[in-house]
């Protein structure tokens, strides 16, 4: 997740409007083991926050219209990454739990692996 | 082939919703977006409201051989102003009735599985245009696309 976020110390489209990226990485927070629903998850986030607390890496990660990043530059390589149109998205969060299935996946075999033979929870 | 495949799937998923008229006779996704659901992203300048319909996080993994096809299908809906809220919220509900046990050969057995999520996003602050209704829901769905299954050995060939 950081690795990603590095990967993008330029900011999350041009650069031109750099919303403190890497202060993002900075902020990612995971949480300890936990019931939910009857499930135990752990839960991958942030706290980062604009001075007016709102979460903006959320409205990175799921899209929002920008007032200030008009429809310009709309050739096929900047999709998603430069001004395509006023919607602006770059999502990070899926994609880097996309990435990490597998060890996740993984990590869980090995606590099934080790409660079964151990008898332990 | 593959590439035909999601091409035709998405155009079918979006052509379905369009068309799915909820129980009790309300106004379907394409009458409310007046027809503008696309894929992967809107034009620019594009009128409101309108939806975006995407396939995510597409797994093949070992389970089945490899031969079923695991996503997320996301549709987002955005209106403006704040006021076509109802309609962003409207599409959602439709598009949750639509999806229910939904099941079609799109190309092989396409099954709607599962709501994963859903969510009404909060407008954002400047820059952030503060007039835009958004939401999204999220499906996971299994395919069995001819794509892979067209490889698949029948019953006796093993060696």
């Amino acid at each position: 997740m950081r690795r990603r976020f590095r990967e993008r110390e330029g900011g999350y489209t041009s650069g031109d409007f750099v919303h403190d990226y890497g202060g993002v990485a900075k902020s990612i927070t995971q949480s300890a083991p936990h019931d939910h629903n009857g499930v135990r998850r752990v839960t991958i986030g942030t706290n980062k926050r604009s001075p007016d607390g709102f979460s903006y890496p959320l409205a990175w990660e799921m899209g929002h219209v920008n007032l200030f990043m008009g429809a310009q530059g709309n050739d096929a390589s900047t999709i998603n990454t430069q001004r395509t149109g006023s919607y602006q998205r770059v999502e990070t969060f899926r994609p880097a739990l996309d990435d990490n299935r597998d060890r996740v996946r993984a990590a869980y075999a090995r606590a099934m692996h080790r409660a079964l033979a151990t008898g332990a929870a | 082939m593959s590439d035909t495949g999601t091409i035709a799937l998405q155009g079918a998923l979006i052509a379905y919703l369009k068309a799915f008229t909820p129980a009790g006779g309300a106004n379907s996704i394409g009458m409310i977006l007046s027809g503008r659901l696309w894929a992967i992203r809107a034009p620019d300048n594009a009128a409101f409201p309108h939806g975006v319909l995407r396939l995510t996080g597409r797994e093949q993994s070992g389970d089945d051989a490899s031969l079923r096809e695991e996503g997320r299908i996301e549709i987002m809906v955005f209106g403006r102003p704040l006021s076509q809220a109802s309609n962003v919220e409207a599409v959602l509900d439709i598009a949750g009735a639509a999806f229910l046990k939904y099941s079609a050969n799109h190309g092989g057995l396409f099954d709607v599985r599962a709501r994963v999520t859903r969510d009404t996003l909060p407008p954002p602050p400047a820059p952030g245009d503060r007039e835009i209704a958004q939401g999204r829901a999220v499906w996971s769905y299994s395919w069995w696309p001819d794509s892979l299954t067209q490889y698949a050995i029948a019953v006796g060939d093993a060696p």
